[in-house]
C-alpha cells in the first residue's frame, strides 16, 4: 500500500505558476491517509506518515513543509505531542490537529501545547479541509516572507555600510576585510557554527574611521605612532562604531562586540569600565588580536615577529585565542594563490594582496579589500584619470579557480 | 472494551456505558470518515467513476469503513442484551 501512496503523490499533475505548498499528513489509519491524498492531492504536494516518529524523520530529511496535519489518537505518540515537537524544531510550519473525538480537554491542550492553527473534526469533508489548508499555507507564506524580508534588509544594510566604507576609506575597508577573514579562519578552526555576529562585527569594525582626518586614518592603517590628540580620537573609534549600529534591530550583539573591540583582556584600554577577561564578547577578544596583528604587520613586522611582540604583551590578549590565532596564520596561505593581474582583469571575490597606488604614491585601495562590483567600478574610474601601478597582486581563493 | 457490565452496580454500569459510548463515538467517526469522504469525491467528480481500478479501490475502502462502523456499534449490544 505504501507503494501505491507514493505513486499517487508523484502523479499529482504539475501546474504552472506559484510553487505548490507542501503538506505532511500523519495518521495511523491507512484509510484516512488515502482519503486525505484523494481529497487534497490535486492542490497540494502531500507526504504522509503513519506515526509521529516517522513524521519527524520526513520533516528532518526533506524540504520544509508549509503545513503539518496530524491525527490525535495514535499509538506511538499522540497528535499533540507530535505537533509540539514539530513546533520546537520547525516553528514556521503551520500545525493542524484532526480528531474523531472533539472534547474540551483535547482542544485546550492542542491550543496551549501544540499551538495549533486549526482544530478539525473527523469526518472532515473536502471543502472544509481545503479551506483550512489554504488558510494555513497562506499563514506560512506570511511568516516566511516576513523572516526573509527582515534577513535581506539586515544583510543589505550591512553590505551598504561596508560598501560605503570601501569607497570613503579604502584603507579602513581593507583592514576590516582582513579582520573579517581572520575571524572566519578562527571560527573555522574552532568549528563554530553560530558565526554571524562576529563576522559582521569584523566587517563593521572600522566604520568609526570615517570620523578621522585622512592623515590620522592613514597613520593607523600604516601602524605609525599617533600624536596624543590623535590617540584620543582613535580611542573613540569603537564607541562610534557601536553607536552607528546600535539603532538597528537584531544588531545588539554586534554593537557590544564593537564596543569592546580594542579592549585588553585584562580590562585595560578603552572603554574604561570593569569588563574584562571572558566577560568580553568572544568577537571582541578575537578582533583585538586580529586588529593589533594587522597594525604590527602594516608597520613592517614579519608574521612571526608580530606574533612574538603580541606574546610579550602580557595581559593584552585572551591567551588560548592567541594560540589558536597563531595556528591559523600557518593554515591561511595554503588555501589561496597569488596572481598578478591588470585592473581590467579583476573579478569579484578576488582579494587585493597589495595596496593599489598611483605612480605618485597615492593609495587608492588598501590590501585585503575584496573586489566587489562597486570597487571594480571605482578602480576603473580612477585608472582613467591617474597612472595606476599595474599589474597588482591578488589572492584568489582555491575554490574560485575554474 | 468493557466486559461483563451486567455484574456491576447500576451506577458503575452507567459509568461503563458512558465510557464505552465515548470510545464508540470516536471509533465510528473514524470509520465513517472514508465512507463519507470517498462517496463525496465520487459524487462531485464524475471523471473518477471512469477510472475503474481506482474506483474499485475506493469502493473497497468505503466498504471497509462501513464494516468497521457496524462492528463498533455492535459492541454496545452487551448493554441492552447482557444475557445474549
Amino acid at each position: 500500500m505504501e507503494q501505491r501512496l507514493m505513486e499517487r503523490v508523484r502523479t499529482r499533475p504539475e501546474t504552472p505558476g506559484p510553487p505548490v505548498p507542501r503538506v505532511l499528513y500523519v495518521d495511523d489509519d491507512p484509510r484516512a491517509v488515502e482519503l486525505f491524498i484523494a481529497q487534497v492531492g490535486r492542490e497540494f504536494t502531500v507526504a504522509t506518515a503513519t506515526d509521529g516518529p516517522a513524521g519527524i524523520n520526513i520533516l528532518a530529511s526533506s524540504e520544509p513543509f508549509a503545513v503539518v496535519v496530524s491525527d490525535m489518537h495514535m499509538a506511538m505518540m499522540n497528535g499533540i505531542a507530535f505537533l509540539s515537537r514539530v513546533e520546537g524544531k520547525w516553528p514556521e510550519s503551520v500545525r493542524l490537529l484532526m480528531t474523531g473525538q472533539p472534547d474540551m480537554n483535547t482542544a485546550i491542550q492542542a491550543v496551549n501545547e501544540g499551538h495549533i492553527f486549526r482544530f478539525l473534526i473527523k469526518p472532515v469533508m473536502r471543502g472544509g479541509l481545503l479551506e483550512a489548508l489554504r488558510a494555513a499555507a497562506k499563514q506560512y507564506d506570511l511568516v516566511v516572507a516576513r523572516r526573509v524580508l527582515l534577513e535581506q534588509t539586515l544583510r543589505a544594510s550591512i553590505k551598504a555600510m561596508s560598501d560605503i566604507l570601501a569607497l570613503a576609506s579604502p584603507a579602513a575597508f581593507g583592514r576590516a576585510t582582513r579582520a573579517k577573514d581572520g575571524i572566519s579562519l578562527l571560527l573555522d578552526h574552532l568549528k563554530v557554527s553560530d558565526r554571524w555576529e562576529a563576522e559582521v562585527a569584523a566587517m563593521l569594525s572600522q566604520v568609526g574611521c570615517v570620523s578621522l582626518p585622512p592623515e590620522t586614518a592613514l597613520k593607523i592603517y600604516e601602524g605609525q605612532e599617533l600624536e596624543p590628540a590623535e590617540k584620543l580620537m582613535a580611542n573613540r573609534l569603537p564607541a562610534l562604531a557601536e553607536q552607528l549600529v546600535a539603532g538597528i534591530p537584531q544588531m545588539g550583539g554586534v554593537a557590544k562586540i564593537l564596543r569592546y573591540e580594542d579592549k585588553r583582556f585584562d580590562g585595560g584600554g578603552w572603554p574604561e569600565d570593569r569588563v574584562r577577561g571572558r566577560q568580553l564578547p568572544w568577537g571582541s577578544r578575537a578582533l583585538k588580536i586580529l586588529l593589533d596583528y594587522d597594525t604590527l604587520v602594516a608597520a613592517g613586522q614579519e608574521a612571526q615577529g608580530a606574533l612574538d611582540t603580541m606574546r610579550d604583551r602580557l595581559g593584552w590578549y585572551d591567551p588560548s585565542l592567541l594560540n589558536v590565532f597563531a595556528k591559523t596564520r600557518g593554515a591561511e596561505k595554503q588555501t589561496e594563490v597569488i596572481q598578478e593581474l591588470l585592473l581590467k582583469d579583476l573579478l569579484p571575490g578576488m582579494v587585493l594582496a597589495e595596496d593599489v597606488r598611483t605612480s605618485s604614491g597615492m593609495m587608492l585601495v588598501g590590501r585585503g579589500a575584496e573586489v566587489t562590483p562597486a570597487l571594480s567600478e571605482r578602480l576603473k574610474n580612477l585608472a582613467a584619470r591617474a597612472n595606476v601601478i599595474e599589474p597588482v597582486r591578488v589572492l584568489t581563493k582555491q575554490s574560485m579557480r575554474p | 472494551m468493557v466486559d461483563q457490565p451486567s455484574g456491576a452496580a447500576p451506577e458503575e454500569q452507567l459509568r461503563l456505558f458512558l465510557e464505552e459510548a465515548r470510545h464508540v463515538y470516536h471509533d465510528v467517526n473514524n470509520a465513517l470518515a472514508p465512507v463519507l469522504g470517498f462517496t463525496e469525491l465520487l459524487l462531485e467528480d464524475q471523471d473518477m467513476l471512469a477510472e475503474t481500478e481506482q474506483l474499485k479501490h475506493y469502493l473497497e475502502l468505503i466498504h471497509g469503513g462501513a464494516e468497521d462502523a457496524l462492528r463498533i456499534v455492535g459492541n454496545l449490544r452487551k448493554f441492552y442484551r447482557p444475557e445474549g
